[in-house]
């Protein structure tokens, strides 16, 4: 393609992307890009400088009932509760944000699914700019068949951020909760950590940076009421800090 | 008793383009729960972006879900060496919105209210929004060295959907104006881009 078509084609892509290519010209276009690599290629190009500008509009929270049509129409109720939840608004409820995480080692991952998801995700970090609240310490959370079920990051700021990336069915009735375990010392509790999704748990006291192990428990709605684990040990990991870029 | 608790969520910053990749990626690969982390961290952005488009919340609750069911079953042919995951989850969201926008119902009202909208935006305007974006930084920036009237008209046919002409109308400017303002702007962010 020589230069003048190969201009045409890039400003016919980006007007493409941007919605101003209309009627029959952009039935054309659209006829065009199975058969061709080069439009393809100007097209996706366009939609990674164009489409970050959905940011330019304020984040609104879907109601969630969306999520509950959502897990209907894909048909993993059975994957995430183990039987069609009665309370989908419940698990809802815990709504959290997951704070930047920058570049980081894994340390000793069992699992090939995680560990090609973090090769990806590795390769693609970028050295941060200035970041507010980057995250220290890492660990992933594993059971005794060591797949990957959760990973817990601590910022700067000392608040810690827990993902459930994997893992089965979860128990209705009870609740997880997170200990911090020091070596030769007893157990410290973090918090009440979602069975799903994203949970936020504000800074505590409590730095990961001198503790070689994190772990879930099993405990009755609401934790434990002792200071101890009274329930079963679930998930365990191995505390690393993260590389700093 | 336990020393942390479980938080709400404050509209703090927003996960970083890193962690959207790797839930998306454990997702082609048929993991529920990574789904429904993904969910977690994109719904507020992507439901954004639908009721900015499509002005209607019960329409884009329908487009959320469609666009997210999508999603999981094409998860599997999300590459991150060609897509940023939230590039490619805007576009099963932004193209799903414009299938609706294109429907022949569209009259010269609809599209009077459309412009009044965008220009009584009382939300932080879309440039601060966008500059608060760690994904959209760099588009910031460059949109910010746009002129203005390029900058508006961009994010007008962006959310908008509007044509050449109908920008033109909604402008009052003479189309081939239009035109070479839209063409200049976007050559503009792409060399800015691309440096």
């Amino acid at each position: 393609m020589n230069y003048e078509r190969a201009e045409l084609a890039d400003k016919l892509a980006a007007e493409y992307v941007l919605g101003t290519l209309r009627g029959p010209a952009r039935a054309r276009f659209e006829q065009l890009l199975p058969n061709s690599p080069t439009l393809r290629a100007a097209v996706n190009a366009w939609e990674q400088h164009l489409l970050p500008l959905a940011d330019a509009a304020p984040a609104i929270e879907p109601p969630a009932r969306v999520w509950t049509g959502i897990v209907d129409k894909t048909g993993i109720a059975q994957a995430l509760y183990g039987s069609i939840p009665t309370q989908p608004a419940e698990r809802a409820a815990k709504q959290t944000w997951l704070q930047s995480i920058t570049f980081w080692r894994p340390v000793g991952l069992a699992s090939s699914l995680l560990a090609i998801a973090l090769m990806f995700y590795v390769g693609l970090a970028k050295p941060p700019v200035s970041e507010p609240d980057v995250a220290q310490l890492m660990a992933v959370l594993s059971g005794a068949d060591k797949q990957p079920v959760m990973v817990l990051a601590q910022q700067a700021s000392g608040d810690i951020v827990v993902t459930v990336v994997g893992g089965k069915v979860s128990d209705a009735g009870k609740d997880y909760e997170l200990w911090a375990l020091p070596t030769g010392g007893a157990p410290k509790s973090l918090g009440l950590v979602a069975q799903s999704g994203v949970t936020r748990l504000k800074a505590s006291s409590i730095g990961l940076k001198l503790i070689p192990t994190v772990a879930i428990s099993l405990e009755p709605r609401g934790g434990s009421t002792t200071g101890a684990p009274t329930g079963p040990v679930l998930f365990t990991g191995s505390v690393v800090a993260v590389a700093r870029s | 008793m336990f020393i942390g608790s479980v938080t709400n969520v404050e509209q703090s910053a927003a996960p970083r383009a890193d962690e959207v990749t790797v839930m998306l990626v454990a997702c082609g690969r048929g993991q529920a729960r990574a789904f429904e982390s993904l969910y977690d961290m994109t719904r507020a952005r992507l439901f954004g972006l639908a009721v900015r488009m499509l002005k209607r919340e019960d329409l884009a609750e329908e487009v959320l879900q469609d666009a997210f069911v999508a999603i999981w079953n094409s998860a599997n042919r999300f590459d991150p060496q060609q897509s940023a995951a939230m590039t490619w989850m805007s576009r099963i969201v932004r193209n799903r919105c414009l299938d609706q926008l294109r429907r022949p119902m569209a009259d010269d009202q609809e599209l009077d209210e459309a412009i009044l909208d965008t220009l009584a935006d009382e939300n932080p305007g879309p440039l601060a929004l966008l500059a608060q974006s760690k994904d959209a930084a760099r588009l910031a920036r460059c949109m910010e060295r746009l002129d203005s009237a390029s900058r508006r008209s961009i994010l007008m046919a962006f959310f908008e959907d509007l044509s050449h002409s109908e920008l033109a109308k909604a402008l009052a400017q003479p189309l081939g104006t239009v035109k070479a303002r839209i063409r200049r702007g976007l050559m503009n962010l792409k060399s800015c881009l691309e440096s």
